[in-house]
């Protein structure tokens, strides 16, 4: 049976909702699929957000009632302290926002968007001033050692590094004998091996050890700053970070925090800027297909 | 949220530059900064029985897990109670000339008898980490824990 709609109208439709809709719904519309679609992998918290979620579908009043976030930073809560060494740094990050969202829902509605584009600002600066601060204080770092192994034997970058034309053979030798070290030490006690690699990798490994330290660095300034010019910088800086470094190392979960970060700081003062957050979200997705299986 | 995430944060740097915690894990930002990550550690474990220390793979554990991200006093002695707690048993030779394997092993193959259970005495843990020298393209591997110094 046809609607009557033609898909074309269903698109226009579409883009006229998004510009209606006020920037707190979108963002928690956002929210919501992120801790659906990347929250916690451990079967309590997923049973937790299936109970919470469902009455949201029927009645979406809920979505915006603190109490309804305030549960799912518990939940997040019990997960990050229940499995403190398995969790990811990143998914930390799920639980500030969840409480953010659940602090911001207890205030007057004219309060909200601009309680969370302060929450989203500090978050934004402390994920980028943390991540240079690690980066300086690790060993290996700095010396481009860190990136120039990673790509050389971690299969997240198999792809890009094919792309930059490193021998597929070589990749997998290196997995290989990275695999094998560790448990080498049950029948004879090997301790070195030397991986397979080209000229052209110590200069990849150096270029991406440097664009991963001054963007962030560059994002975290810009925000700490907080001028007009310099955030419209920031979020261009920020938006560049996503596009690519999510492109090379696909950590989809934590590319869609940073873009509803990046979209909560800028939907009230750069409405375009926001857009282009948002436009982020399915390219991410398009990112994390299995590309390699196919390729 | 500022409080909660700055003192998380500060934490988790104690224990990176303390007690060896992995930066990759434990709440700080320190992703993509260091070979440290726990893919890139293991854990070398002895059994020790009969005066002799024999080498063991360590099962997939919570507690293996833990030591392996940070290995602490605690972490250690919760991973040696699971490994002591665990049943043990020589594998059987094969044609290969290599050296009989212990391996832990689970009630099932025990109830099909044929093996001698190794109670051990005292187990040793040890926890290498991957280094990584771009000069020569070497892997080594480091020794950061070891409980019998």
């Amino acid at each position: 049976v046809s609607s009557g709609i033609s898909l074309p109208n269903h698109a226009a439709g579409f883009f006229n909702e998004l510009r209606k809709r006020a920037a707190t719904d979108i963002i928690v519309l956002l929210s919501l699929g992120l801790v659906i679609f990347a929250g916690y992998s451990a079967s309590y918290f997923i049973s937790a957000v299936a109970f919470l979620v469902l009455p949201v579908l029927i009645y979406r009043p809920l979505l915006e009632h603190w109490l309804f976030w305030a549960l799912i930073a518990a939940a997040s809560c019990f997960v990050i302290l229940y499995q403190w060494y398995p969790i990811d740094n990143h998914k930390f990050l799920l639980f500030y926002w969840t409480l953010a969202l659940a602090l911001a829902f207890s205030l007057f509605p004219e309060h909200r968007q601009a309680f969370l584009a302060k929450t989203a600002r500090f978050l934004l600066i402390f994920v980028m001033a943390g991540a240079v601060v690690q980066k300086t204080l690790a060993t290996s770092y700095v010396d481009a050692s860190f990136f120039e192994f990673t790509v050389l034997t971690d299969g997240r970058f198999e792809l890009f590094m094919r792309a930059l034309g490193i021998d597929r053979g070589d990749l997998a030798y290196n997995r290989d004998v990275i695999g094998w070290l560790p448990s080498a030490y049950l029948e004879n006690d090997a301790s070195t091996a030397v991986l397979r690699s080209s000229s052209s990798v110590h200069n990849i490994a150096f270029l991406v050890t440097w664009w991963d330290y001054l963007l962030p660095l560059a994002i975290g300034a810009a925000f700490l700053i907080g001028t007009r010019r310099l955030d419209l910088l920031g979020h261009t800086l920020l938006l560049v970070f996503i596009v690519t470094t999510y492109l090379v190392a696909p950590v989809i979960g934590f590319g869609w925090t940073l873009s509803i970060f990046g979209y909560a700081l800028s939907a009230g003062r750069f409405p375009k800027i926001a857009l282009c957050y948002l436009a982020t979200f399915p390219l991410l997705t398009v990112y994390g297909l299995p590309w390699w299986t196919v390729i | 949220v500022p409080l909660i995430a700055l003192t998380i944060f500060s934490h988790q740097l104690y224990h990176v530059t303390k007690f060896n915690l992995s930066p990759w894990k434990g709440g700080g930002m320190g992703m993509f900064s260091s070979i440290a990550a726990p893919q890139n550690r293991f854990i070398k474990a002895y059994l020790i029985f009969g005066g002799v220390r024999h080498p063991v793979a360590v099962p997939g554990s919570k507690e293996g897990f833990s030591f392996l991200v940070e290995p602490t006093e605690r972490n250690s002695e919760k991973l040696k109670e699971m490994l002591s707690r665990s049943v043990w048993s020589f594998t059987a030779l094969d044609e290969t000339p290599r050296k009989p394997i212990l391996q832990s092993v689970s009630p099932v193959a025990l109830e099909r008898g044929g093996r001698t259970v190794i109670h051990p005495e005292r187990v040793n843990l040890e926890l290498w980490q991957l280094s990584y020298d771009p000069g020569t393209r070497t892997v080594r591997t480091l020794k950061i824990w070891d409980d019998t110094q």
